[in-house]
């Protein structure tokens, strides 16, 4: 796993980190519950004392699909840290993968690496229009805008 | 064909010219339209021709005369070509992010 990676809860991953059941051992849920959306696998590893093993108990939980580094692929209700900004980054990341298709993890990456504020965003989806406008197509630039303005509320 | 400065240059400006081939054709994936991937495919075009005319120059000796100024011509034609499309593209590729 690579010490960069940014890692999600997913829909899943989110039932099981709050209910009590035995599905996942103790030192499981409690990895699954510092996975906050934000911090990185390698800081992860450096802070989580109480979590023995972290990268390893990572790989697994990815492994379950109970976590996920692609923002795109969570989808529901998201609250983990950063909650209404995440979950327009969902929504955008949703967007470009319905207009784009295969061609949209370069614009998904800049929605990921966006702050989650309404500015931000606004800022990093003209970013975007102008990055599809140049390398993937005129037409879906604009709907791209469109559809995403809408999405944060401008 | 002697081994003399104008060889070293024909096969400098070949090696070239595949490296340039090289790069236009690995970023093709990434620009798989809009307005750079438009032009993109011309380059790629013109580039191919190029090569192709590239590697005749160390046979340039046994063309006649004719022929030989043909191609010549036709390479500054396709160069000028090349070059307005070149520069067209950095002109658009600079308003766009200037808007």
């Amino acid at each position: 796993m690579h010490p960069d990676l940014i890692l999600f809860r997913t829909a899943k991953g989110e039932e099981i980190a709050h209910s009590h059941g035995h599905e996942i051992s103790a030192n499981h849920r409690r990895a699954l519950l510092v996975v906050d959306g934000k911090t990185s696998v390698a800081n992860l590893a450096k802070k989580v004392f109480w979590v023995s093993d972290v990268t390893s108990v990572l790989e697994e939980l990815y492994a379950l699909g109970l976590i996920h580094d692609d923002v795109s692929t969570i989808h529901g209700q998201v609250s983990q840290s950063g909650g209404a900004g995440l979950l327009l980054k969902v929504q955008l990341a949703g967007i470009a993968k319905e207009l784009l298709g295969t061609n949209a993890e370069r614009i998904i990456k800049k929605i990921e690496d966006s702050d989650g504020t309404p500015t931000a965003l606004e800022e990093t989806l003209l970013g975007c229009k102008k990055l599809i406008k140049l390398t993937i197509s005129d037409e879906l630039a604009d709907t791209f805008l469109r559809r995403g303005l809408k999405a944060i509320g401008k | 064909m002697g081994f003399n400065i104008t060889t070293i240059l024909n096969f400098s400006a070949i090696l070239i010219m595949f490296y340039c081939l090289y790069l236009a054709l690995s970023l093709k994936s990434s620009i798989p339209g809009g307005m750079v991937g438009k032009r993109w495919n011309f380059l790629t075009i013109l580039v191919v021709l190029f090569t192709i005319g590239y590697l005749t120059t160390p046979f340039f000796d046994q063309l006649p005369d004719d022929v030989l100024r043909l191609m010549v011509s036709g390479i500054f034609l396709f160069g000028a070509i090349y070059v307005v499309v070149t520069v067209r593209l950095i002109f658009n590729i600079i308003r766009e992010l200037t808007e």
